[in-house]
């Protein structure tokens, strides 16, 4: 497996979604494989997290409401009449689907929330890292939070009657109960030091495989773009 | 704009709260194939947001609030949730736009949550077209017609269909931003110290 930086899979999203976006006919097929390629060398467990029930799914709802409107039902699958244009359409855009997805799935799966924090630190938004640092450590004791006061407020009678009210009460208690948290962290950054303009960005640093990964991804989409 | 750390904190705080809504009741939602499941998480969520935007009260706070919410769906679920990702950040983007342009009012506060929810209605458009481009628009026009045919529907069924389902969308949305506005007062005044400070 062939290990990327940070730069290297922005990189490869970038133009693994523009081959999926930009492409058209037997051209998309060609894209999905280049995805598929990089996918399967950088980050194998990506082309298996699409072979799930609901990417499958997903295909189907491209594929076969194509297969019977997408025109003139002019041949027949065991002895079903379909459209050959409608198939060859609802191929391509499952064909693009697939490409974005996979693109997506390297992209995330394989970036940690420490790179993914500095990498829009770099992009100009100050701080989102930091939120969403925290707003990540946060969501198992939130999600906590919010089922033990939902299920407080329920056996309590709370939505029984005047429902609204209820759910008002609900979004208050929670917001509240998770914002006792917020003084401890906010606490705990100060005492380290930290400040949203002292962060430092990612440093963008290209390796020898970041570059022949990259370029090999434009090679193939510029020779798709001028086919 | 600068935030200072405690307004990042609480940005996170919201951001993991809509997530942890999307990630439970979403799942949950979503596998029961409930009908409206996409309103039901948007006008929760954004009702969220709003909360967020009367304790965090700066410009941009709900689109901030929206992308880290982004974000943790992304990482929490795998990474195969790019459509719902674009969701909440453009109803969090319109919510913040509307909430920027008017008066900071609970009629404001109500037009931002209609406004974002009514979004669920277009996002299939949206993401129709960026997964499978011209042909997709083309393909479902072509099967609308069909079945409009296929049903013998007149198109002004059609239309009142519509008319219902945008009302519900806006209704929906507009219940979240009052929520969201009274909620959000609440929380602010009792989280201040009372007055007169601690002894």
């Amino acid at each position: 497996m062939i290990a990327l930086s940070t730069t290297g899979r922005v990189g490869c999203l970038v133009i693994s979604i523009a081959m999926g976006v930009v492409a058209g006919g037997v051209r998309t097929a060609l894209a999905l494989a280049a995805v598929v390629a990089c996918a399967a060398m950088t980050h194998p467990r990506a082309l298996r997290s699409v072979a799930n029930l609901r990417v499958v799914t997903l295909l189907g709802l491209l594929l076969i409401p194509a297969a019977f409107f997408g025109g003139a039902r002019d041949v027949s699958v065991a002895g079903v009449w379909v459209s050959r244009d409608g198939v060859f359409l609802g191929a391509q855009m499952a064909a693009r689907a697939l490409t974005i997805l996979i693109a997506i799935g390297a992209f995330a799966g394989s970036l940690s929330i420490a790179e993914l924090s500095g990498l829009l630190e770099r992009a100009g938004l100050r701080g989102l890292g930091f939120a969403m640092g925290v707003a990540i450590n946060m969501l198992p004791s939130v999600t906590d939070t919010a089922t033990s006061v939902y299920h407080a407020l329920r056996l309590r009678g709370g939505f029984v009657r005047r429902r609204l009210r209820g759910l008002r009460l609900l979004l208050v208690t929670t917001v509240i109960a998770s914002l006792r948290h917020a003084e401890d962290i906010v606490a705990a950054a100060e005492a380290r030091g930290f400040a949203v303009d002292r962060v430092r960005p990612l440093p963008l640093a290209w390796r020898t495989a970041d570059l022949a990964m990259v370029g090999a991804l434009l090679v193939v989409g510029g020779a798709l773009a001028l086919w | 704009m600068r935030y200072s750390i405690r307004e990042l904190v609480y940005v996170g705080i919201f951001g993991s709260l809509w997530g942890a809504i999307e990630a439970s009741l979403g799942s949950v939602l979503h596998a029961l194939q409930v009908p409206f499941a996409g309103l039901a998480l948007s006008g929760a969520g954004i009702a969220i947001a709003l909360t967020g935007r009367v304790l965090v009260p700066r410009t941009g706070a709900i689109a901030l609030i929206g992308l880290v919410t982004a974000f943790v769906k992304m990482l929490s679920v795998g990474g195969l949730v790019f459509n719902p990702m674009i969701g909440i950040v453009i109803e969090s983007l319109l919510a913040e736009a509307v909430v920027g342009l008017g008066p900071f009012s609970r009629v404001t506060f109500l037009a931002a949550g209609a406004l974002a929810t009514a979004w669920t209605l277009a996002h299939p458009f949206l993401t129709g077209g960026i997964l499978g481009g011209q042909g997709f628009v083309a393909v479902y026009v072509a099967m609308l017609k069909s079945a409009a045919r296929f049903l013998g529907v007149a198109p002004s069924a059609v239309v009142l269909v519509l008319g219902v389902l945008l009302a519900l969308h806006l209704g929906v949305g507009a219940i979240s931003g009052v929520i969201g506005w009274d909620a959000g007062h609440i929380a602010r005044d009792r989280l201040q110290p009372p007055r007169g400070g601690p002894l």
